[in-house]
């Protein structure tokens, strides 16, 4: 196991003129729990996208646990992206067999297990759930693996405050103990009790990387505070 | 991995696919005894002679069912090709591309199990027409002569005779079989090319996939035309061709045909290594889903 799980050295990404990441510098441990916040087209997505190697960097340099994007780093990346990634045709059965085909660290008695406590059944069909279900089933799928990065984007965007609260204890009391779990949101006063960092970012830059127990303790004010400072100030 | 990413892409085609393969066969039983199969032969005429309408309900009865035949097996050809485009066009560079290339396997063994899964199911469908004809075949002969012809002892001597007179009969069959899998390769690769290289735009990307298509063709019949007319007038080709014997009836028409199929073979290998790797570097690279 390397010493830092994630490292980013001069990293960037653009999409022809526009550069949606600029020349981060960055590393991230094992075993904490970070928000990456940011205003809307800060960069965030493009950053999760480049961890799982869905995109790839037009400069610089990123590593996952000493390896570069690709088949070695995405067997031990769960990522939740910000739509449904499944065909809905799929049955919550198919779902769970589909991760226990191509992800070794799924536990598929873990998935079933909080599909029941979710109310989904074995033979639902993505088709006929609501959005906010299929999130939550994603989510479980997600959360059933024991990974060492879990890669959360928006993970409560599209579902109620009551639902929220059950996802955000769905990833505290399920993730790997080992595993970092980097979770991109806006919506912040609802998450910040479960951080243990913060990674702000604007323009595609790092701004602030640092614990909620620094931010507190230097700047005597919540992170949610914090991020309005900085963001509303800015512009 | 691979056997893995082949049974959820047949899984998927299947439930597409079956539906269309029962409605071919359903559609040429009934046409084996009332439609197209049944035009020629007289079956119904002692049954509907007494009945002054008969003819003209049995007339109907023929129309409708060639329709839904003619209609089905249309249906066949293109709904594999939808599906075939949609299961790559959909399945990696949309939604599920979120899913797909996430998942711990390189981007060439995704293509190669949508190409594999996209052949078998063309077969397929293929086999299926096949089916659907011999059915017709049945129906226009009538089961008793249909089964005559074929057992009769005729027609296994005039076969025989032919293998006989072809004495590399079995590697001509083999170059067939191998220029079937390639060519077919080749235009699925060529599908899948297209719809990456439509993918580097950022916008209109299906417009862009189809104008891909299009280019490509151009610029293959470019290369085809191109060297037709390099073998023609370059002398080096000219003593190749002369060195044949083509002049001396059958056997010269087999070695005739081993060199086209050989050639064919080359010429479709090539074009799917091109697009293939095309497609892989693509989507390795410049993967960009929205």
């Amino acid at each position: 196991m390397n010493q830092e799980l994630i490292t980013a050295r001069g990293l960037t990404k653009s999409y022809g003129t526009k550069t949606a990441i600029d020349h981060i510098d960055l590393s991230v441990g094992h075993g904490r729990i970070i928000g990456l916040l940011g205003p809307n087209g800060s960069g965030k997505t493009t950053f999760i996208k480049l961890l799982c190697g869905l995109l790839h960097p037009t400069s610089g340099e990123l590593k996952i646990d000493g390896h570069s994007p690709g088949v070695e780093s995405k067997a031990i990346i769960s990522y939740l992206p910000d739509r449904m990634y499944f065909a809905d045709w799929m049955r919550t059965s198919d779902l769970a067999a589909f991760f226990a085909d191509f992800y070794a660290d799924f536990d598929r008695t873990k998935a079933l297990e909080m599909f029941k406590s979710l109310g989904i059944g074995q033979n639902d069909r993505i088709k006929t759930m609501s959005k906010g279900t299929k999130e939550k089933a994603q989510l479980a799928l997600i959360m059933s693996r024991k990974a060492q990065l879990y890669l959360l984007d928006e993970p409560i965007g599209g579902v109620d405050p009551a639902a929220r609260d059950f996802i955000l204890n769905t990833i505290l009391t399920n993730y790997n103990e080992n595993g970092t779990v980097l979770l991109s949101t806006h919506l912040i006063s609802d998450i910040e009790r479960v951080l243990d960092e913060v990674i702000f970012l604007q323009n595609g830059k790092v701004v602030r990387h640092d614990t909620v127990d620094n931010i507190r303790e230097q700047e005597g004010k919540s992170v949610d505070q914090l991020f309005r400072e900085i963001f509303t100030y800015g512009h | 991995m691979f056997f893995k990413l082949c049974k959820y892409e047949f899984k998927s085609i299947l439930r597409t696919l079956v539906p269309i393969y029962l409605a071919v066969i359903a559609v040429s039983f009934i046409n084996m005894f009332m439609g197209v199969g049944s035009l020629s032969n007289g079956y119904y005429n002692n049954l509907i002679q007494n009945i002054s309408f008969g003819k003209d309900i049995l007339g109907l009865f023929q129309t409708v069912s060639m329709f839904a035949y003619f209609g089905v097996m249309v249906a066949l050809s293109v709904l594999t090709l939808i599906v075939i485009i949609q299961r790559f066009y959909k399945g990696l560079l949309c939604d599920e591309g979120y899913l797909m290339f996430t998942l711990p396997v390189k981007p060439w063994l995704l293509i190669a199990a949508k190409g594999t899964t996209a052949l078998v199911m063309t077969v397929a469908s293929g086999i299926t027409a096949g089916i659907s004809i011999l059915m017709l075949l049945i129906g226009a002969l009538g089961p008793v002569d249909f089964f005559a012809a074929v057992a009769s002892p005729e027609l296994w001597l005039k076969i025989g005779q032919l293998f006989q007179a072809v004495p590399s009969w079995p590697l001509l069959m083999l170059e067939v079989l191998v220029l079937i899998i390639f060519s077919g390769f080749s235009k699925l690769f060529h599908l899948y090319f297209s719809m990456s290289l439509g993918h580097l735009a950022n916008r209109h990307r299906i417009l862009m996939s189809v104008v891909a298509y299009i280019g490509i063709s151009m610029v293959l019949s470019f290369i085809s035309g191109f060297f037709m007319i390099m073998a023609n007038s370059i002398p080096f080709f000219q003593t190749f061709f002369n060195s044949i014997n083509f002049d001396s009836g059958i056997s010269g028409f087999t070695a005739a045909m081993h060199l086209v199929l050989i050639a064919s073979i080359v010429a479709c290998v090539i074009q799917s290594a091109i697009f293939f790797f095309g497609s892989e570097r693509i989507l390795s690279k410049y993967l960009n889903l929205e």
